[in-house]
């Protein structure tokens, strides 16, 4: 089966003199031009203008502030922790810690298992008491994370912190960031001690690590 | 008069040009006192926040995957599925890729994928006629352009007896669209034969975001009447949409007296779509749809001459299971069936294609391994009236005519060499079809992003395009399968946070070109060879919260070669050298926004003028729910052939042509 070619329609050549082609092209490489130098200009322009190189939006604390609140729906926690039905659920942080304004707005809009959250501020880890959810910055230093872990193991509470050896102290979940975004490392003994019952859910996320 | 007509249009042309300037400077000074509502032309963006407000609803598995940094407001995060089937952020795409989201849909005023596919920088669009269209990527255009792949929601749309797409048998409802990602260059690596010179992929919305009605309603001069509804809920874990569509097209215009244009195209369309998610893991899609409808692709007739339109049909049914088994680990099986139908005075053709496919995706290690493998059944009878005899099938003696069966399989690996720095990919496509027996498609790329800002990439790639039915019946030898080498670089920058741009430089060698000697028996054979190569370039440019700018500019040279007696179907010169395209969109006050567009395209060496065109789109949206606009489409140049007479296709002009439109959602 096969189809001729048709040749093509010859468009009206005969009074397309040298002349009006000139007009034509004339006009048309002004318009491109014009359009060519506005768009430069107009970058050139706003490009001095700006030194700066472009903010990178840092999501680092609200994807942490996130997954605390994602932990307090995927973890139980013994219920001795919690002294009658109407007690809140308790986070709690270092004052100046960069995930407290999202940590607050969660704390104003959800709930845990029902109840309603309390942020705690903290002046210093020493200061930090048992609460349900304690967050230990990476800034903090290391003799006084292994303070706070030692003090506060077995009081069912949830340890999370960053720095590399916040397992091996005795903390049950580690914030890491791989490949740009962050990741956690949970430790199912520590979790076990504290009397955690980690859903499956949230360990089919994490990167379990004994 | 011709001369009359240029001069006359030339000062239009450059009064509407000098006016655009005026009102772009006027709109500056009263937009940079507007807050921006929710008309604001946003950047395009898949459904990733990047508000941090957003951040605090996401679920786990969201978590895990929420990039912690991100130039703001950009391109660069942007995700991406048609280059590795798996959804990756463009800044570490090697190909060459652009994303049209559903607002940039909206705002350029198209009613087709053709006209949106006008606004993608490379793609060669050209109305044969009111009814057909010639868009290819990177040359060999023609009315069945045979060297791009083109999908909706995976399934190929696709004739295998002409391998290439007919437009006019596959509408899409724009409203439901997602996104379209368009690829340039060689896809075939991962999505198989055909796609040699680009990939178009239509992704429609889940149905979990088309819940509520949508109507819409408008009509004009050259988009005759138009109209579209949908009706979307959940009932449990299903959400579903059930829609309809109808639309009729204008003729286009004939310049001789006795002539008469004959190629309307109307169509009525409705379709089914439902997303079932069983577990947190699982999702199960069905969608299905049917297409009703006319056309005149004959394009006009001459004195004398009697002329049948031809109609056509089509049904679809796709079926698809994702399931994500842990952030780092998913897969997803797919099954569809394909049947169009196409049915003219001559020529009854009936298509059934069946096609399931699997894929694998895992990340590990420093390795993000995708592999799959598929099978896809094409079918076809064909019926010709050509002789007194009646409805008669093909003659004897044209063998594997009816069916071609292809089992493939793929593989590929994105390698992290240097973490956040460098990508190395490498992978295959593999078939057997009884057709060409085994072809493979290999291809190696690296990417390399040095900061969130920059990325370059690089791609060496091999692609087939295997011979069309219509190819393999009228052949005196075997013929293989047309291949290409394609080498292409590219750069993308995001320089500053309003403006973003990229370029894309290619080099392609091809052989094995089939082509034909109608003047002898002798039919099709691989006697022909070519060097195509060219650049891409486009940029985006937010100059105030209400003000963005797009631009793109395409060049492609092309060095096609064949013996004597032969020739190509799709002759050198069918395509472009220079491509044009600028959009300028404002947010202005009141609820209204404004979009003018501006396209260029060169002249073809078979005898088609260049032409240079505007589009307008205002709108009117008083609350979230109610929308109006008027469209002008294709002004400033008068009448315009935008291609020619192909395969018993007769090209009219594309006139100048306004719409008017109201849209309602609940």
């Amino acid at each position: 089966m096969k189809r001729s070619l048709a040749h093509p329609p010859m468009p009206d050549t005969s009074l397309a003199t040298s002349v009006q082609r000139g007009l034509w092209l004339r006009w048309t490489l002004v318009g491109l031009l014009a359009g060519a130098v506005l768009l430069a200009a107009s970058s050139i322009a706003l490009m001095a203008q700006e030194e700066e190189p472009p903010p990178l939006a840092n999501r680092e604390y609200p994807i942490k502030a996130a997954y605390l609140y994602q932990f307090g729906r995927y973890i139980e926690w013994p219920a001795r922790t919690f002294p009658n039905a109407k007690a809140p659920f308790v986070i709690g942080v270092l004052e100046g810690d960069p995930t407290l304004p999202d940590l607050d707005r969660i704390a104003q809009s959800k709930t845990i298992q029902n109840r309603p959250i309390e942020i705690r501020r903290f002046p210093t880890p020493r200061a930090m008491q048992a609460c349900h959810i304690l967050f230990l910055p990476g800034s903090v230093p290391p003799e006084s994370q292994s303070e706070v872990v030692r003090r506060l193991t077995g009081r069912g509470g949830l340890l999370v912190g960053e720095s590399d050896d916040f397992l091996d102290l005795g903390g049950t979940i580690r914030f890491t960031v791989e490949n740009n975004k962050v990741r956690i490392q949970v430790a199912r003994k520590a979790a076990q001690r504290e009397g955690l019952i980690i859903s499956a859910k949230l360990l089919q996320v994490a990167h379990v690590v004994d | 008069m011709m001369g009359d007509r240029w001069a006359g249009d030339g000062s239009r042309m450059a009064a509407a040009l000098i006016g655009a300037i005026l009102i772009s400077l006027a709109a500056h000074v009263s937009v940079g006192q507007q807050t921006s509502a929710d008309q604001t032309a946003s950047p395009p963006q898949v459904d990733k926040p990047t508000d941090a407000k957003d951040i605090l609803n996401l679920d786990l598995e969201q978590l895990a995957n929420t990039p912690v940094t991100v130039p703001a407001g950009t391109s660069m995060a942007a995700e991406v599925t048609s280059v590795s089937r798996t959804a990756e952020p463009i800044a570490r795409t090697p190909a060459a890729v652009y994303v049209v989201t559903n607002e940039m849909i909206r705002r350029c005023g198209a009613r087709n994928v053709p006209e949106v596919l006008r606004t993608v920088p490379g793609v060669d669009v050209a109305q044969i006629n009111a009814s057909t269209w010639a868009i290819s990527i990177r040359g060999f255009n023609g009315r069945f352009a045979n060297k791009l792949l083109v999908q909706i929601d995976g399934v190929a749309i696709y004739s295998p007896l002409h391998s290439g797409v007919f437009w006019e048998r596959d509408p899409v409802m724009l409203e439901d669209v997602e996104r379209i990602e368009v690829i340039r260059g060689p896809g075939g690596s991962l999505w198989g034969n055909n796609a040699v010179n680009g990939v178009i992929n239509i992704i429609t919305k889940s149905s979990k975001d088309t819940k509520g009605v949508y109507a819409d309603v408008g009509g004009g001069t050259e988009h005759r009447q138009f109209s579209n509804l949908r009706v979307g809920g959940q009932s449990g874990d299903v959400a579903y949409r059930v829609w309809g569509s109808n639309a009729d097209d204008n003729c286009g215009y004939v310049p001789n007296p006795g002539d008469r244009a004959v190629d309307s195209y109307r169509y009525a369309q409705g379709g089914f779509r439902a997303d079932w998610t069983p577990t947190r893991e699982d999702t199960i899609t069905c969608q299905g749809d049917f297409v009703d409808g006319r056309s005149g692709y004959q394009g006009y007739t001459a004195m004398m001459e009697q002329f049948t339109p031809s109609d056509f049909s089509r049904r679809t049914l796709m079926s698809r299971w994702a399931h994500q088994t842990d952030p780092d680990t998913d897969w997803a099986v797919q099954a569809y069936y394909y049947e169009p139908y196409g049915d003219s005075e001559q020529v009854r053709e009936c298509n059934t294609n069946f096609d399931v496919d699997f894929q694998y995706h895992a990340k590990r290690n420093r390795h993000d391994i995708v592999w799959g493998c598929g099978y896809r059944n094409d079918n076809e009878e064909l019926l010709f009236n050509l002789t007194s005899g009646g409805w008669q099938p093909p003659s004897p003696g044209i063998t594997n005519l009816d069916t071609e069966k292809i089992p493939s399989y793929f593989f590929q690996d994105t390698i992290t060499l240097v973490e956040d720095r460098l990508f190395f990919t490498a992978g295959s496509k593999f078939d057997h079809n009884n057709i060409t027996n085994f072809e493979y498609q290999p291809s190696a790329k690296l990417a390399y992003t040095p900061d969130e800002r920059t990325s370059w990439w690089g791609a060496i790639t091999r692609a087939v395009r295997t011979p069309s039915l219509k190819e393999r019946a009228n052949t005196h030898e075997d013929l293989d399968s047309e291949t290409l080498l394609s080498y292409e670089i590219g750069y993308r920058r995001q320089a500053t946070e309003r403006c973003f741009w990229e370029l894309a430089v290619f080099y392609n060698r091809y052989n094995n070109l089939i082509a034909t000697a109608t003047m002898s028996a002798q039919g099709y054979a691989n006697v022909g060879d070519a060097d195509t190569y060219g650049f891409e370039y486009n940029t985006t440019y937010q100059v105030a919260p209400g003000w963005r700018l797009t631009g793109s500019y395409s060049f492609f040279i092309e060095c096609l070669t064949v013996p004597m007696p032969y020739m190509y179907e799709f002759p050198a010169g069918a395509n472009p050298r220079n491509m044009f395209y600028f959009q300028s969109g404002w947010d202005l006050g009141h609820d209204v926004t404004f979009d003018l567009m501006f396209r260029y395209v060169d002249s073809l060496a078979m005898g088609v003028q260049k032409y240079f065109v505007g589009d307008i789109r205002v709108a009117w949206r008083p609350t979230r729910r109610f929308e109006m606009s008027v469209v002008g489409q294709n002004l400033f140049d008068g009448r315009h052939y935008e291609f020619y007479d192909a395969l018993g296709v007769k090209a009219t002009e594309v006139k100048p042509g306004v719409y008017g439109m109201v849209s309602w959602r609940y």
